[in-house]
This record gives C-alpha cells, sequence and structure tokens, in this order.
C-alpha cells in the first residue's frame, strides 16, 4: 500500500467518507487508531498496475492447473489476446504427485514451481492478487492490487472445504481442525505441515479420512495412506493408519488399492469403509459417525469439498449443486446467459474428476472456446477432458497403479458418463516411473 | 525410399541441405543436414543388418534430438496425408530400403514431448501389446499414453496426442544399403524441445554441442541398449 495516493483511499471507502471513520483502510492513516469503524466498501479502487491491454483481455482467475493452461492455450490459440493470470499464491505447489513428497520420494522442487516462468514462457501476464469481487456489467475484476477490465473473464478458483458437512460448524472448532489436521488437498501450508507431523510421528493412530461426494483426486487419500505407511515401514514406526472412508468401498482403482493394502501393508492400514463423519472432536482427537467413535493421535481429516467460495460469493452457484458448484453451460463452460464469463477446473459442476490431468485437458478445450468466440466464431463439437491418474502405492521400489478414462455426454439428459475407461491396476515399477514422467510433462505444458 | 518419392514428398523443390520449409502450399516438410547413419563403429549401417521389428534410437536432425528407427515386419500402408495439429497437410510416402520396411520417426512425443534418455525411455516401439495401447506392433508413450502406428506415418491411434509424430525423411543407397537422414517432415517441435529440455540435454550432451545439427554422420544404437525401456 506504500504507493496508493490518498485520493484512492478515499474512493476505496466510498465517496466522502471521512477518513477516521474508516475500519481496515482507516488503521493506516494517522489519527485513526480509537476512532469508529466501519467496514470499507471496496478494496482498492484503482486500476491494477498492469500495462495497457494490447488486444482483447482475457483475465483468468485462479493459477492451477486449470488456470494455467487455460492461460497458455489462450495465446497459443490467438497470440493477440491479452491474457492476465490473477493468482493469490506467489508460489505454486502441486497437488499432484504431493503424497510421494510426503514419503520423501520425490523433493519439494520436483512439485514447486513458478508462476513467473510460466507468465514469461508463454506470453501472459502474472498478476499476484487476490480476486474479491466482480462486476460483470462493467466487466471489472477487482483485486486487493486494483481493479481490471476484462472481454472475457475465465474463473479457475478450484476448491474450498465443506466442514459444515461433516458436523464441524463452530469457528473455533473448524479453525483448530483445519491448523491441527489439515486435510492437504489444497496445496500449501497443509502439505508441508503433514509432512512435518510424518517426521515428527512416533507411533499411535494416523488418522486419514476419505469424504463422499465428488472430492479433489479420488484416489488421493488412499495412495496417501500407501504412502504414510511406507514411511512407517521405512522409519520402523510402530504406527497405524487408520484410513476412515465415507464411501462403502475403495472409489476408484479398488482392486489395486486393496491389493497394495493387503499385500504390502498389512497391520499397518487399518481400512474402514462407510464411516460418514458426522462430527470431530478436534481437542480430544475423535472423529465420530452415527455409529461409532473413534480415537486418534494425529492425522490429516479430509472433509467434504464444494466450489470455491469466490464463485459463491460472485453469485454463480447452481442452487441444485450439492457441492455448491457453478451453473454453467455444461458443454461449453459460459455461465447461463453470458458467453463472457466462464468456470473452469474443480468449481465445475459436471462429474468429472477433479484432477490435474483433467483440469489440464480441459483448460486446452476451454482455450479454444473463449479464442474461438473472442474472434466471433464459436465452438460447436464437445471435447472431453481426459483423466490420466497415476497413484504410488508402494515406495521401495515405487510402483504404481493407474487409470486412463474420457466422458460422454448424453444430450438427452444432459449427464455425462465415464467412457474409454482403461484401469491398470496391477502394481509395477514400470508405472512407478511412469507416474513421475507424467507429472514432469504436464509441468513442462504448463510452466515450460 | 526412392529418389522419385523424395522429390514427389518436397514438392519437386528439394534444395540440397538447405534448410526451411520447401513446398509452396506450406506443407511441413523441411529438408535438413545430411547425416548418414553409421554404427557403433562409425561403419555405414546396411539396412539389411537391421533385425526386423526391433527398436533403434538415432540423433536428429540435432545432436540431441531422439529418433526412432524401424524395420517393420509388416506392411507399410503409404503413402498417406497426414496433418499437423495446426491443420497443415503432409504427405507421408513409406518406408525405403528392403521391402520399403525401414522407416524413421522422431521419438519426442508430440503431446508433451516426452522422450528416451539414457535414464529411461517411456516411448517406444513394441512388439508385444502394452496395457496402454491394447495392441502390438505400435509406438505407445507410457507417461501419458498416446499410441502411434509407424505402418501409417506413426498417425495416433489413440490417446491425447494430436499429431503424428514427426517422420524423419530416409534416404537409401540400394548399391551400399546404407541409409542417409535428409530431412523431416510434420510437426516441428525441435525449437521447443531444444528450449525446454537445455539443462538437460547441455549435461547430456555438451553445452553447444546438443543444438548443433546432426551433420554428416549419427550413431545408431538398439534402443535396449541405449536406455531401460519402461513397459505400461
Amino acid at each position: 500500500m506504500t504507493d496508493m495516493k490518498r485520493r484512492d483511499f478515499l474512493k476505496l471507502t466510498g465517496a466522502g467518507a471521512a477518513a477516521g471513520t474508516l475500519g481496515l483502510a482507516g488503521a493506516a492513516l494517522p489519527g485513526a487508531a480509537g476512532a469508529a469503524r466501519r467496514a470499507p466498501l471496496v478494496v482498492l479502487d484503482r486500476p491494477a498496475d498492469l500495462p495497457r491491454p494490447k488486444g482483447q483481455r482475457v483475465v483468468v482467475v485462479g493459477g492451477g492447473w486449470s488456470g494455467l493452461t487455460i492461460a497458455k492455450y489462450l495465446k497459443k490459440e490467438d497470440p493477440k489476446l491479452d491474457v492476465v493470470l490473477i493468482e493469490r499464491r506467489a508460489l505454486f505447489l502441486s497437488c499432484p504427485v504431493s503424497n510421494l513428497w510426503l514419503a520423501d520420494l520425490i523433493d519439494l522442487e520436483f512439485i514447486a514451481h513458478s508462476y513467473l516462468d510460466a507468465a514469461r514462457h508463454n506470453g501472459y501476464l502474472f498478476l499476484n492478487a487476490t480476486v474479491v469481487d466482480v462486476d460483470r456489467d462493467s466487466r471489472r475484476v477487482y483485486t486487493d492490487q486494483g481493479h481490471l477490465r476484462y472481454d472475457f473473464l475465465v474463473l479457475a478458483p478450484g476448491i474450498d472445504y465443506d466442514y459444515e458437512a461433516i458436523g464441524v460448524t463452530d469457528p473455533a472448532e473448524r479453525f483448530h481442525l483445519q491448523t491441527n489436521y489439515p486435510a492437504g488437498f489444497i496445496p500449501g501450508s497443509e502439505h508441508l505441515s503433514i509432512r512435518n507431523k510424518l517426521e515428527d510421528f512416533e507411533g499411535g493412530t494416523f488418522l486419514l479420512t476419505v469424504p463422499s461426494g465428488n472430492y479433489r483426486c479420488l484416489p488421493g487419500p488412499y495412495e496417501r495412506a500407501c504412502m504414510v505407511a511406507s514411511w512407517f515401514k521405512r522409519e520402523g514406526i510402530k504406527g497405524k493408519v487408520l484410513l476412515l472412508d465415507a464411501n462403502p468401498d475403495i472409489t476408484i482403482k479398488k482392486d489395486g488399492f486393496h491389493a497394495a493394502f493387503d499385500e504390502l501393508y498389512k497391520g499397518i492400514i487399518e481400512y474402514v469403509p462407510s464411516f460418514e463423519i458426522t462430527g470431530v472432536d478436534p481437542y480430544r482427537r475423535k472423529v465420530r459417525s452415527e455409529f461409532a467413535e473413534v480415537d486418534f493421535d494425529d492425522g490429516a481429516i479430509y472433509p467434504r469439498v464444494r466450489g470455491a467460495r469466490l464463485i459463491e460469493m460472485l453469485g454463480l452457484v447452481d442452487p441444485k449443486s450439492p457441492q455448491k458448484e457453478a451453473r454453467i453451460d455444461v458443454r461449453f463452460y459460459n455461465v447461463i446467459g453470458d458467453r463472457r464469463v466462464y468456470v473452469a477446473g474443480d468449481s465445475r459442476p459436471m462429474p468429472f474428476s477433479k484432477s490435474g490431468n483433467t483440469a489440464n485437458s480441459e483448460g486446452k478445450f476451454v482455450a479454444k472456446i473463449v479464442a474461438a468466440r473472442a474472434n466471433g466464431r464459436d465452438v460447436r463439437e464437445w471435447q472431453s477432458p481426459h483423466t490420466v491418474c497415476y497413484s504410488m502405492v508402494n515406495a521401495d521400489p515405487m510402483e504404481a497403479i493407474s487409470v486412463d478414462a474420457y466422458y460422454a455426454y448424453n444430450p438427452k439428459d444432459g449427464s455425462f458418463r465415464f467412457d474409454r475407461v482403461k484401469l491398470f491396476e496391477q502394481r509395477s515399477p514400470d508405472r512407478g516411473q511412469a507416474t513421475l514422467e507424467w507429472a514432469r510433462g504436464l509441468y513442462r505444458d504448463m510452466f515450460g | 525410399m526412392h529418389r522419385r518419392d523424395f522429390l514427389r514428398l518436397c514438392g519437386g523443390a528439394v534444395a540440397g541441405a538447405a534448410a526451411g520449409p520447401l513446398l509452396a502450399d506450406g506443407a511441413p516438410f523441411v529438408a535438413r543436414t545430411h547425416a548418414r547413419l553409421v554404427d557403433g563403429e562409425g561403419r555405414p549401417l546396411r539396412a539389411e543388418a537391421l533385425a526386423v521389428d526391433e527398436t533403434y534410437l538415432f540423433h536428429y536432425p540435432f545432436r540431441s534430438t531422439p529418433c526412432f528407427l524401424l524395420r517393420l515386419g509388416r506392411p507399410v500402408r503409404a503413402p498417406v496425408t497426414l496433418r499437423t495439429a495446426d491443420g497443415r497437410a503432409y504427405r507421408w510416402p513409406g518406408g525405403v530400403g528392403p521391402g520399403g520396411a525401414v522407416v524413421a520417426f522422431s521419438a519426442i512425443c508430440t503431446h508433451l514431448m516426452t522422450h528416451p534418455t539414457r535414464q529411461g525411455s517411456f516411448i517406444a516401439f513394441h512388439r508385444r501389446p502394452t496395457e496402454v495401447a491394447g495392441r502390438p506392433y505400435v509406438i505407445t508413450c507410457c507417461a501419458h499414453g498416446s499410441v502411434f502406428d509407424p505402418h501409417e506415418g506413426a498417425r495416433v491411434l489413440t490417446g491425447p496426442a494430436t499429431q503424428p509424430l514427426t517422420a524423419v525423411v530416409l534416404e537409401h543407397d540400394p548399391a551400399s544399403d546404407t541409409l542417409t537422414a535428409v530431412g523431416t517432415a510434420g510437426a516441428d517441435l525441435y525449437r521447443e524441445f531444444l528450449r525446454t529440455f537445455r539443462r538437460e540435454l547441455r549435461a547430456a550432451f555438451g553445452r553447444r554441442e546438443y543444438r548443433a545439427p546432426a551433420a554428416g554422420e549419427t550413431r545408431v544404437w538398439r534402443l535396449a541398449d541405449y536406455a531401460r525401456v519402461f513397459r505400461c
């Protein structure tokens, strides 16, 4: 805020507001202390410090696998587009393959990448900012770094956790839970904390949970159980991985995971299906279902997931969506009635896998749609995302299983189903190595 | 390939080893430096000495850019017209040498540039069906699941790749039974490849050598001797 002008500051608070009556903003002004406070109306009412647009501007919100791919491929589809990627994190940390890092199979550099590299290699602008609002009438995105106009807007803000769905409604409880037993499916501090937990763990029950619904990375919790168990084996930790699954069985690649649990981690992984969490006591370390209460010593509790709160804040949630996902044209991604605004990635309402390869392949299609429409053309043929998903089940040697699938659209009822599914559930060292090359390829695609 | 085929491929506008697109209609053929294929002792490789359906590797058109060399045991279906991802058509004339069965393609996957290195190869021609391909005698990239048919110009059979593997144009001298790489046809990923992998390529091939054209001679390896081949 050092270069913000006083004039901007006043605008920020609503025209004519007296400086001494401000909340957040007022606190930064001399003489504000002790004055009555009220909430600021707008965070920063001035243009973000960006170069002037050289062509039609496409603003992409969210620098995950979806947003990064869309930003890059918009420029590939039409180099004349002026593309801005807005992301609140300053460093990219990959959720896919992060379980391998938890088990010390790869180093942090493997999953950490630079947004600046992505932007400079692919000819778009990276704005390190947090989006706070969008005005679709004036086509303006508001961020904590100022606002910017768009010709087209693509929202790819990912997921948020839904703790209420597992019976955690008290904010103090939720914060305690999030801080002490983070889910580890929104990358960053959560993953580092879980790794530290494993490093410090000396024995007892390490709890992992699988939510119901279409959660991010279906095989992720099962892979994580394998990786944590492999860590216990390697370090000689007398511990148990307790995997409580809200679903009646493993949700994907179940034969491969069951084989790993039975053959590699017998006595270490205890798998409990149909355990729908209805409450958590994070202070006494207990989780409850309708029928049972279970103690744990440490762990990572994965609640249900929902579309990112930004989607709800912008009034774009489909009222029929149980996971608060966006209401969009399920084939062509635009918000219903607004072909200038799109939602992609894990806030989409379609039942696609919420996973990296899916978001990446989908992103290329979304870029094609937006670039075509920016040029007065249209894309008429729907294109399926492609789900390629490896799961490491053994650490020594590295062995993986995988799935390769597309989706089919039923125009009669607007539904989707899996299509051309290939399951590779016989774990193998070659597939273990291919897991790494899969990830390298995708990082090359997004950052190279 | 006979000289006549080569001329047809190039639209009758071959200009020696000069680089650059040669076809007036923009078809993506690039004539490049000539590199004779030699064995580990530096002797010109004889096409007849190639084992049928064995995967060989050489580097072309740069010293660090890997290609597959195959003497196919099943009929080649050629000529075929193929398209790059940006829609440009090109004609793959088929194989050269004994029975017209010797073909060469870039070993850089056109999806995300997975390629053989000394540490291993996720992309290879497999005589036996892989789980990913579900059929024998195809080139499969295990990393992301693209499958290419070398009998038809390495067109995409399944998977996320949106264009064939780049064809390497070979000349065969019937008198000496030797092979010379003279150009490429199809997707041109080389600039992107050299930029993306420059760190690894510098370490493996030398600081400047990695981006030098493969000129004069280029060594042919059995892929299995060059790298561990991963199956999927």
